[in-house]
């Protein structure tokens, strides 16, 4: 154990010998457990209450019927925001059938993800910067704030919803909880005990990315992207 | 009745005199207050939720020792590297050697109060590297050579005008009034430190224990691309900003965007547990916490215990009368506000550089009423007044003064002699029943103020002489 | 019991029983049209806040023990003032708090110790007190008894009893009018600053009177009022509900 260390945890232990009984006490006026929600008032379709909250923040929300209804929305997306080159997580990840083929279809070029374990680090993101869309999936949703959650794993890259200005993101209705706390539930469900050990990002997206530094006023797409679309496939 | 250093009088007199920082105050502040009520309003049960908050922190100070160490040991086991700092020195060291060791040219920052309170950024720059804010607010503090004024919203005291100008002078922008421009003006610039720096440094908003995940808040990305981009990330946390548990964050996060600029969330929400793990194409390949203590563990002993619960959401500075006439500035110390008013003597123990801080307050409590985890602010500023007579550092004209007051509250024959003096007085300088001028030290009243007569009898004398018989039940 | 039967202690407060005696005299008629018999204690003082906000709480001990003597043995306690009530009720048990043998004699006072208007609504149950008053009338929330006792539907209630009155809520009318005790005068500039903005917000609402339960506050805002010249001034609600006497705004 370092000296420091020691000796932090020393006055650490010194300090709530003296302070220990009222911080517990403090503690002990509310017990758990904690409340999970709603939070603010439910309405009763979830997807209608992502999509209300999602919209007022700026962002985009399609509900589409089933995967064809769903690709036709990517497809106008791709074409309308004149991609040639998108930044994706693995397609067999993203859940939605087919998207490899439209992909093809439209001539569009995967951006290479990999930037770890490259010979020029640099380089491999100076490659990514001019890539004008960047494609996820989403683990989870959040109905109350109009969330999406998205956790990095092998096929799952941190940039595609970060490094392009527009980010589309493909959400299975069934992955909308009411409340923070249900849409981690969903997520343990899904990642079990590897949730934090083996994924070493989680992000809760809420909307374009913004500033209101400049007198006030809100600019989307500050440092993230600037629009936010989120595709969701309700059948 | 000078108890403060001039430097203060003279930033008070500065920021109240200066209409443009006074409007750019009164917008942003307002527009915190607004948008913080009615986020509260909407809540189902807003009042359960602070509770709740409030004795999560609390028990994450309960036992903050076996909660830091059980933080620590998941960060070693995800392949992280946890330094212990006891002080600033020890925090900056770390970081310098680790940034020579692994030839670090450029760094991109987040916001980090934390850096600020250890004077990184400077320690940095004099190795040569290159540190890039990329918050836009700390950005163009950086850029002007000034402090943030707001913790929140570091550049609340500049106009869209005032920071056009800063960039057109400093980053060669076109001139132009249109905050979007301004704003893109430095993505474009911020974007190429963020694709090449080789390290980024960020502050953390909690510390998870459950899980080894530290949590970095932010609305404009600045904290995603600082920990994912540069293949080392260092994030520095001063160590009372924990939560024992995931579910513990969920509540607090019900909270903290809320009460700073009434969001249901800001726009991200990162979880940081440890370096990029084996598959994963991006991220960072080191990961290093720095535990920043600097006094923490001191005051977790002490009376004021309860000011470590605080979780930096702004909403006492926003909502404080002195904070909405002054700004950061006004107080002159990085944490200011209500509760920089209570770290900062404490941080820095009371002296003639901190001990006016607790004085700026007319002790109203709106801090108090608005704090998500219920922090007695008032009480401790109250400790803070008595532990600085206590310590023989008030000023000894003031004791002098409250001495000889409390005299004359001590025995009625005084009492009623002081009130018959100060009527005699203040009769002969009366004008048509008004005070226009008082003698030093009160002619501070009567700068901008009228003074009251005494009344020539007082009420008790009034009703002496009305009942000449009282009734004892 | 009977409100006929019940003994009522004033404590008038330092600046109320020094420079505005017609408050505590006003205070005293309402409670006896309340239909209690007022009584006072004899060599009162201040409660003490002055030294306790400074941080002398040495001083502040020594005139909150001479109160707990002065004030033993004599019922209900009530004051014109939300601050004094707050530092008796909250504050002196923060200086005994350890010293056993006051303790005791300090949270039986703190229990009998009440505020103007809280006595008058929520103890005697009185919310007519006969009051008339025409025209607009306008509230300040002093601080203290709005944060600390949580004063501020009481006045509200009183005043809309009062015959002929119309209310008109002020913007930031729980906004701090930048008194704070001696900080009105140690930190006058912000002082200054605070007090003018509330003057503003008090004089946008087109009233002819404001109302506040503090006359440390009224004592602030009507000394910028003043200065300024404009037509309001700033009434104690005791003074407004009692009917204002001739001399009362003459001494503002």
């Amino acid at each position: 154990m370092s000296g420091e260390r020691k000796q932090i945890l020393q006055q650490l232990r010194a300090s709530l010998r003296a302070q220990g009984q009222q911080l517990r006490k403090m503690a002990e006026q509310t017990p758990g457990p904690n409340p999970t929600g709603p939070f603010v008032a439910p309405q009763p379709d979830l997807t209608a209450q992502f999509r209300a909250q999602l919209t007022a923040l700026k962002g985009q929300a399609y509900l589409c019927p089933d995967h064809d209804a769903a690709l036709a929305t990517m497809r106008e997306l791709l074409i309308s925001h004149e991609a040639q080159q998108v930044l994706a997580w693995g397609l067999a990840v993203i859940p939605l059938a087919g998207l490899d083929q439209l992909l093809r279809e439209l001539h569009l070029t995967l951006a290479p993800p990999q930037i770890l374990g490259t010979a020029d680090h640099a380089a491999a993101l100076a490659r990514l910067d001019p890539v004008p869309v960047g494609i996820s999936g989403a683990d989870a949703a959040v109905a109350e704030s109009g969330t999406i959650i998205v956790v990095s794993g092998p096929a799952q890259g941190r940039l595609a919803s970060l490094l392009p200005p527009v980010h589309i993101a493909v959400l299975p209705h069934e992955r909308i909880a009411r409340s923070l706390p249900d849409a981690f539930a969903l997520l343990r469900q899904r990642y079990g005990d590897t949730l934090f050990r083996d994924h070493s990002n989680i992000t809760l997206i809420t909307g374009p990315s913004r500033t209101a530094d400049i007198g006030g006023e809100v600019v989307l797409g500050m440092h993230g992207p600037a629009e936010v679309h989120v595709i969701i496939i309700q059948g | 009745m000078a108890a403060a250093p001039v430097h203060f009088y003279e930033r008070v007199n500065r920021a109240v005199n200066d209409p443009r920082l006074q409007r750019a105050l009164d917008k942003a502040t307002g527009h915190f207050i607004l948008m913080r009520r009615q986020a509260l309003e909407e809540m189902l049960d807003p009042d359960v939720v602070r509770d709740r908050a409030r004795a999560i922190r609390a028990e994450a100070l309960a036992h903050l020792d076996e909660y830091l160490e059980q933080l620590a040991a998941n960060i070693e086991a995800h392949g992280g590297h946890v330094h212990w700092a006891s002080d600033g020195a020890s925090a900056r060291q770390y970081i310098v050697d680790l940034a020579r060791a692994r030839n670090v040219r450029t760094i991109v920052k987040s916001k980090s109060m934390a850096s600020e309170e250890i004077s990184l950024n400077a320690a940095l720059e004099a190795q040569g590297i290159h540190v890039f804010e990329t918050d836009l607010g700390e950005y163009v503090i950086q850029l002007a050579g000034e402090t943030p004024s707001h913790f929140v919203a570091p550049i609340i005291h500049k106009t869209t005008d005032q920071v056009a100008e800063l960039f057109v002078q400093k980053l060669q922008m076109p001139p132009t009034d249109d905050a979007q421009a301004i704003a893109q003006t430095a993505r474009r610039r911020l974007r190429q430190a963020f694709l090449t720096a080789d390290m980024g440094i960020s502050g953390v908003n909690f510390g998870v224990a459950e899980t080894g995940t530290v949590v970095i808040v932010t609305n404009e990305g600045n904290g995603r691309l600082t920990t994912s981009t540069p293949r080392i990330h260092v994030a520095l946390m001063g160590i009372e900003r924990l939560v024992p548990t995931v579910d513990d964050l969920l509540v607090m996060l019900q909270l903290l965007a809320r009460s700073a600029t009434g969001q249901r969330l800001s726009a991200y929400t990162t979880l940081v547990t440890g370096p990029a793990r084996p598959g994963e194409p991006d991220g960072p390949e080191e990961f290093h916490l720095v535990l920043l203590d600097n006094g923490r563990s001191r005051i977790l002993g002490t009376d004021y215990a309860e000011a470590l619960l605080c979780i930096r959401c702004g909403a006492c500075l926003n909502h404080c009368p002195i904070f909405q006439e002054i700004s950061g500035h006004g107080y002159g110390a990085l944490y200011s506000g209500p509760i920089g008013a209570v770290l900062t003597p404490l941080f820095q123990g009371i002296n003639e550089d901190t001990r006016y801080l607790p004085q700026a307050s007319s002790l109203c409590g709106a801090c108090k009423e608005v704090c998500p985890v219920r922090i007695d602010i008032p009480r401790m500023l109250l400790q803070l007044r008595h532990d600085t007579v206590k310590q023989g550092k008030a000023p000894a004209m003031e004791r002098l003064q409250l001495a000889l007051w409390r005299l004359a509250m001590s025995s009625p024959g005084l009492y009623a002699l002081g009130g018959k003096i100060a009527h005699w007085t203040l009769s002969r300088l009366a004008r048509h029943g008004r005070v226009r001028r008082l003698p030093p030290p009160l002619n501070a009243w009567t700068k901008s103020r009228d003074f009251p007569v005494f009344a020539p009898r007082s009420f008790q004398e009034r009703w002496a002489a009305r009942h000449s018989e009282q009734q004892k039940n | 019991m009977a409100n006929q039967q019940r003994l009522v202690a004033l404590f008038p407060t330092c600046i109320v029983d020094m420079i505005y005696p017609e408050i505590a005299e006003a205070t005293a008629m309402l409670l006896e049209r309340a239909g209690v018999t007022v009584v006072v204690p004899p060599g009162q003082t201040c409660c003490g806040q002055v030294a306790f906000n400074s941080g002398e709480w040495r001083d502040a001990a020594s005139i909150a023990r001479r109160n707990l003597k002065v004030l033993c043995g004599w019922g209900d306690v009530v004051m014109p003032s939300g601050s004094c009530a707050a530092m008796i009720r909250h504050s002196y048990a923060q200086l005994f708090r350890n010293d056993p043998s006051l303790l005791a004699a300090t949270h039986e006072l703190a229990a009998r110790t009440y505020e103007l208007t809280e006595y008058l609504v929520d103890i005697l149950g009185v919310t007519d007190l006969g009051a008339r008053f025409n025209g607009r009338i306008t509230i300040h929330d002093a601080c203290h008894g709005l944060r600390g006792l949580g004063l501020a539907r009481q006045l509200r209630l009183l005043l809309a009893n009062v015959a002929g009155a119309q209310i008109v809520e002020a913007p930031e009318h729980d906004r701090c009018c930048g008194f704070g005790g001696l900080f009105s005068v140690k930190q006058s500039t912000i002082s200054s600053a605070m007090v003018a903005r509330k003057v503003e917000m008090l004089c946008a609402t087109g009233a002819d009177v404001a109302v506040t339960g503090d006359a440390s506050c009224m004592t602030q805002i009507n000394g910028r009022m003043s200065r300024l010249g404009v037509p309001m001034r700033v009434l104690h609600i005791a003074q407004l509900l009692a009917g204002t006497p001739k001399g009362a705004l003459q001494n503002t």
